[in-house]
């Protein structure tokens, strides 16, 4: 057990050495977010907060609902991680993130859905000018159905995958 | 080359924000086994009570679809496969188990749902008044008792149970078992294949309404039907597309996969 919490010392100590040198910049992505709820064709920021302080928010729309079904359904979206990847090459970084979204959309006349969703993950970026940016999340959201007060709870997911341009 | 594939989705955007003219409001909405069996974004296992639940709590379905089994001691079970092999924790046919058995199984979900007991399940928390499609699937097993007899006792507890609030109906595909639930003025709908397949059955059984494929029924001949005082229930509806061509039908009903689509382009 010692030994265990000895390696895991020396680990983070390292990934804190990685971090210290730079702040990462901020990217502007267009990432397609496949969830439970929709596929979300998002806009979408990552970049840090403070030193290690990693930040991914987003802002998009729900493919299906929208799209196919002329149901304006906007999710937006916001994450918060620590950098324990950061510059092996100067251009790549992963994040364990938290991450939170809210969406809704009218279903009838009487009918207002609103979801709420709270998941961890990570967030993978990587690139210097034209950054790659990916990221995974599991958790769990409830549905609130505004007409009858139901809430309905869920496991939720998302996988997302989007490319930008770094400022 | 860029700006035609922009011209194209703006155009797509803007058609599918257009509202239909068309009045669906007689067309009524049914979960598919609830919750739906392909849909990726239920919440939970069809035939569940808890997608029972979960879709009936809301006013603009109408209805669900079940399918039931018997175990081999004659309680019925919400389960829409033969084998429990690929959805729940165990292998073999539901009429291969007790009860004993059955209470022990759980779809494999991360909340573990139980396959439901039909007499279990609670429809009073129904958002109003709904209807309550029971498919009967009695498999390849032999029952030591008498299947009519046991399925009368347990139709004839739920609808004096659930009497103004739910309103069942009994998908019968099995002739002697229409021709007895029939006789016992029973509301008794089958599958057919097709419209011809329709009219021949109504040569032998005075059914209330017929199960079809979306894909196989012409809206000429859904309105034929229902000229016939028959009811039409359209089925294998999956995508916002498919539903909305089923809706142009205007059949009586359509069972759908996700009933939040559907709900979406009857109101649209």
């Amino acid at each position: 057990m010692a030994k265990l919490l000895f390696i895991a010392v020396v680990v983070l100590f390292s990934t804190f050495s990685w971090t210290q040198e730079e702040k990462q910049k901020t990217s502007l992505a267009f990432a397609y977010h496949y969830g439970k709820v929709d596929a979300f064709p998002s806009l979408q920021l990552n970049g840090e907060l403070y030193k290690k302080i990693a930040f991914e928010s987003s802002l998009g729309l729900g493919f299906r609902t929208t799209v196919l079904q002329g149901r304006l359904f906007p999710q937006f979206s916001v994450g918060v991680g620590f950098n324990v990847l950061n510059k092996v090459s100067k251009n790549l970084t992963l994040s364990p993130m938290i991450s939170s979204r809210i969406s809704g959309y009218r279903l009838s006349p009487q009918t207002r859905l609103s979801y709420t969703e709270i998941m961890t993950g990570y967030s993978l970026t990587w690139g210097n000018r034209i950054r790659l940016v990916q990221s995974s999340f599991f958790g769990k959201g409830w549905e609130w159905n505004q007409n009858n007060e139901v809430i309905a709870p869920f496991w939720t997911f998302s996988v997302n995958l989007g490319i930008g341009y770094v400022f | 080359m860029c700006f035609k594939y922009i011209y194209i989705i703006a155009l797509g955007m803007l058609l599918s924000c257009s509202k239909s003219t068309e009045d669906f409001s007689n067309v009524e909405i049914l979960g598919h086994v609830a919750s739906g069996l392909y849909n990726p974004n239920q919440f939970f296992p069809e035939n569940s009570a808890e997608a029972i639940e979960y879709v009936l709590s809301f006013e603009e379905v109408n209805g669900v679809e079940l399918d039931i089994q018997f175990s081999k001691d004659g309680e019925l079970w919400l389960f829409h496969d033969e084998l429990l092999d690929d959805k729940t924790n165990t292998s073999g046919r539901i009429c291969e188990k007790s009860t004993a058995e059955m209470q022990a199984i759980h779809y494999n979900t991360l909340n573990k749902e139980k396959v439901a007991l039909l007499s279990a399940v609670d429809f009073s928390k129904a958002n109003g008044v709904k209807k309550v499609f029971l498919d009967i699937k009695l498999g390849t097993c032999s029952f030591d008792f008498d299947v009519f007899q046991q399925l009368k006792s347990i139709f004839d507890a739920l609808q004096a149970k659930y009497s103004g609030k739910i309103e069942f109906v009994f998908i019968a595909n099995y002739d002697e078992l229409t021709a007895l639930f029939l006789a016992e003025g029973y509301t008794i709908f089958r599958d057919v294949t097709s419209y011809q397949g329709a009219l021949s059955m109504l040569d032998n059984y005075d059914v209330a309404g017929f199960y079809i494929r979306h894909h196989q029924l012409e809206a000429n001949e859904v309105e034929q039907l229902k000229a016939l005082n028959k009811e039409v229930a359209l089925f294998e509806i999956r995508s916002p597309f498919s539903i909305r061509e089923a809706l142009k039908k205007q059949p009586n009903y359509i069972l759908v996969e996700d009933v939040k689509s559907a709900i979406i382009e009857k109101y649209n």
